[in-house]
């Protein structure tokens, strides 16, 4: 891990790091009712009904921090669940079906009062009925229909006018299945759902999203990238999963305070930044120097991921008298906006320009397929607004998969022959 | 020509009937998959093919396709780019996996960036499978959007005669269907695996009438055939071609069923002819048709299990080939089944892409193959 440059990062991790424990006390020990869901689930109408979210990329981290992947995996093998099958997603279920003794980390997750997940890809319907099963808890579904109209500048016209922008019935749809979804928890926990609770969270949610609204705009407009954007990055999606918080908002302000300072005091991370990257995917967890190892030699500094800027982008909701659809509104479309064309091409390409981007590199996951579509569309329409693409054939979450090597070369030849 | 020799011609050249529809000046529809209720498209007037095929070549799509896609949606897409199919009045994808979604968008994409000069009107047909009340409604909405853009195809009027007609003609093939199958199904098998799929695939490419009287003809004098062999049953990725079930009955086996739209699961339930047409048709496809979003698992695991429990099954053979992400899933539980009933069930896990794997698809069979032959001598 590379050392931190903001107080920010210092913060969000020391925070993690209490939410765990006081979510170690209150599901562990205190046997409180808690949901387990995936990242696309609506988790602010758990944060509004006060029930604790255990998200499932998060403990999928938790188990990989504590190096369990493995030997996980190879359990879920002896099962006759065979190696290619996504891991990204199912590190948790693999938690909870092979049994690890005393080594699980916590002693493993405890049965959950439910479990949610979006109907996205075909596979997740399969990891969480397994995982529903293994604990014998209720499982809800959230279907996703299929989306035909497609105007260009969803990060745009989203924000307060959604409900011209989604068409009607998936909105519809959606909703009502929130609803459906809301009448369940307050079923099997016993807690009240408040239309005025939730407008609370969603506004403190936005405060959020405003502030890092703000720290995208700087980081882009200022003469060279003012703090690596991996830890930009990792930063605002630890605060991310506190959203809808006092805590998370004040978080976000004392970050943009930083690095307006920062801005304004002429720091750069790269003082001889001459090439500006853009980096195209999930995060390369396993490799966090990787984003640094051509800023020296070539003055190529990656000024761009994902985070921060998708927070504003895809959570941002105005006009919230009805909070539920205006949190429909939020995941109807939100796995299209990053992975299908042409949403998430128009986006890429808007975000460049807005970045003064010189390059793209972008990594294609081997092995979580429906999560590496759309890439080549990507691709081509950066191409076409002039800027050039390295695209990496590699898994996110194997480092075994990764040739240092040979994808240090790929680099060098796009960077000296490419952009040069 | 015999029957069965013109089932082979449409099985493998996909496109026959409909070059003769369209000669005729009947507007064609190409459908993908299986959800797509093909009555709808002939109550419109028009004639409806499944896009389908086997290509070595998507060099046209792969530009824009990335490799890991399904072979059956990267031959799609790519003939879509070339125009291999033909004039289509309307592609209709269904949203029954997330990759035939993918090609939706695909193809939508490639219009928009000015690449897709030959790509035909695209329709996605929003059918969910959760089987919920709510994705029910949902889905008879879309049905009634799709039948009236298909009317639109040659300006006639929505009517629910010709629906019902449709249906009588469906059901007609259907049962005759049925017939073909329940001569694989008898013991000693009466219908070989090759043949079955060549008999019942057709059905996909023919005139629905045109199938039912060839299939009536081959029904009446059926060919006298009876596989005294390890009866095999193939579940696991869909087969758009035989080259499995030949390897299989090359090797001495014979292949009486396969839980796949293809195959066993191509005719399924008659739609009720006697209730509001179009309300019976969806009810037809979102309720009967296998496909990947099926849920609950005991839902999509239904027929495979009913199938097994008639107790006249030797051995199990389970396609996985490498691109597969979502098999392996239900691969530990369907094997669990096997071992559950009187009679254990051998089965073999076949990890290889059947179509590129040549010399070594026998290879890898002929073991588990040649023991049930042997277990099945000294029983
Ligand atoms: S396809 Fe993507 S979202 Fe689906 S299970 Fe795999 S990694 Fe997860
Ligand atoms: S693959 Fe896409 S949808 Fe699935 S978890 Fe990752 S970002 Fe979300």
């Amino acid at each position: 891990m590379l050392e931190k440059q903001l107080e920010a990062s210092r913060i969000a991790a020391a925070r993690q790091r209490e939410w765990f424990a006081q979510l170690r006390r209150d599901v562990f020990e205190n046997g409180q009712p808690y949901v387990l869901a995936n990242v696309d689930a609506p988790g602010d109408i758990f944060q509004s009904m006060g029930i604790p979210v255990v998200p499932n990329q998060w403990w999928a981290a938790v188990v990989a921090s504590r190096g369990m992947s493995q030997f996980y995996f190879d359990g879920m093998e002896r099962l006759g669940y065979q190696r290619n099958l996504c891991r990204y997603c199912s590190a948790g279920l693999a938690s909870t079906m092979v049994d690890a003794g005393d080594k699980a980390p916590w002693g493993g997750l405890p049965k959950p009062a439910l479990l949610v997940t979006r109907l996205a890809c075909d596979c997740m319907q399969r990891v969480f009925s397994l995982w529903a099963k293994a604990f014998n808890a209720p499982l809800f579904l959230i279907e996703s229909t299929g989306v035909t109209e497609m105007p260009l500048r969803w990060w745009e016209d989203c924000r307060a006018d959604w409900e011209a922008f989604h068409q009607t019935r998936r909105l519809d749809h959606m909703t009502e299945q929130f609803y459906d979804l809301i009448a369940l928890t307050e079923e099997v926990t016993g807690r009240a759902f408040s239309a005025a609770r939730l407008r609370e969270v969603l506004e403190l949610a936005n405060a959020q999203q405003e502030y890092y609204d703000e720290i995208r705009t700087m980081i882009a407009e200022a003469p060279r990238c003012p703090i690596r954007i991996a830890e930009a990055q990792g930063t605002a999606m630890i605060a991310q999963w506190h959203r809808g918080t006092e805590w998370a908002v004040e978080h976000a302000k004392g970050f943009r305070d930083e690095i307006a300072r920062r801005v304004n005091d002429g720091i750069a991370v790269c003082p001889n930044e001459r090439i500006r990257l853009m980096w195209i995917g999930a995060g390369l967890w396993h490799k966090a120097q990787f984003y640094q190892a051509f800023e020296e030699s070539h003055g190529a500094v990656f000024t761009w991921a994902e985070y921060p800027s998708f927070g504003p982008d895809a959570y941002l909701r105005y006009r919230l008298e009805e909070p539920v659809r205006a949190l429909a509104s939020r995941y109807v479309a939100i796995r299209e906006w990053l992975h299908d064309p042409p949403w998430a091409n128009a986006w890429y390409v808007h975000e460049a320009k807005r970045n003064r981007i010189d390059g793209a590199v972008m990594l294609v996951p081997t092995n979580s397929r429906p999560s590496s579509t759309g890439s080549l569309f990507i691709a081509h329409e950066l191409e076409k607004a002039g800027i050039p693409v390295l695209l990496l054939w590699a898994d996110m979450v194997d480092p075994n998969g990764w040739d240092d090597r040979k994808i240090h070369a790929q680099m060098v030849d796009f960077l000296e022959k490419r952009i040069g | 020509m015999t029957a069965l020799a013109t089932f082979e011609r449409h099985y493998r050249d996909r496109c026959l009937a409909a070059a003769a529809a369209r000669a005729a000046g009947i507007p064609v529809v190409g459908i993908v998959g299986n959800t797509v209720p093909a009555e709808l498209v002939r109550a419109a007037g028009c004639f409806p093919l499944t896009l389908s095929g086997i290509s070595n070549d998507t060099r046209v799509g792969d530009e824009f396709m990335e490799p890991f896609f399904e072979p059956e949606v990267r031959y799609i897409f790519d003939g879509l780019l070339r125009g291999a199919f033909g004039e289509l009045a309307l592609v209709i994808v269904p949203r029954t996996s997330d990759q035939y979604f993918k090609l939706f968008l695909y193809l939508r994409e490639v219009v928009r960036i000015g690449r897709g000069e030959r790509v035909p009107p695209v329709y996605l047909y929003d059918l969910l499978h959760t089987r919920s009340d709510r994705s029910r409604r949902y889905g008879l909405a879309r049905t009634r959007e799709l039948y009236e853009r298909l009317c639109e195809i040659r300006g006639v009027a929505q009517d629910d005669d010709a629906l019902r007609a449709a249906i009588v003609d469906a059901n007609q093939a259907r049962r005759a269907m049925q017939a073909a199958i329940e001569l694989r199904e008898r013991v000693p098998c009466a219908l070989s695996g090759v043949d079955a799929l060549a008999v019942l695939g057709a059905a996909r490419f023919m005139d629905v009438n045109e199938y039912r009287r060839t299939l009536e003809s081959f029904l009446a004098e059926p060919p006298v055939s009876s596989y005294e062999r390890p009866r095999i049953l193939i579940k696991g990725f869909p087969l758009n071609h035989s080259a499995l079930h030949e390897a299989i009955e090359r090797l001495g086996g014979v292949v009486v069923a396969e839980d796949d739209w293809w195959g066993s699961r191509s005719a399924g339930a008659l739609i009720d002819e006697n209730g509001a047409p179009l309300e019976a048709i969806f009810e037809k496809y979102f309720r009967d048709e296998p496909g990947p979003r099926v849920h609950s698992d005991a839902l999509r695991q239904r027929w495979f299990r009913a199938r097994l429990a008639r107790g006249d099954i030797d051995g199990v053979v389970f396609y996985v080939p490498p691109f597969d992400d979502l098999i392996g899933w239900e691969l530990p539980s369907d094997r669990a089944l096997l071992a559950q009933g009187t009679r254990k069930i051998p089965d073999f896990v076949l990890r290889m892409e059947v179509g590129a794997a040549g010399a070594k698809l026998d290879e890898a069979l002929r073991p588990f193959i040649e023991g049930l032959s042997r277990a099945r001598e000294t029983a």
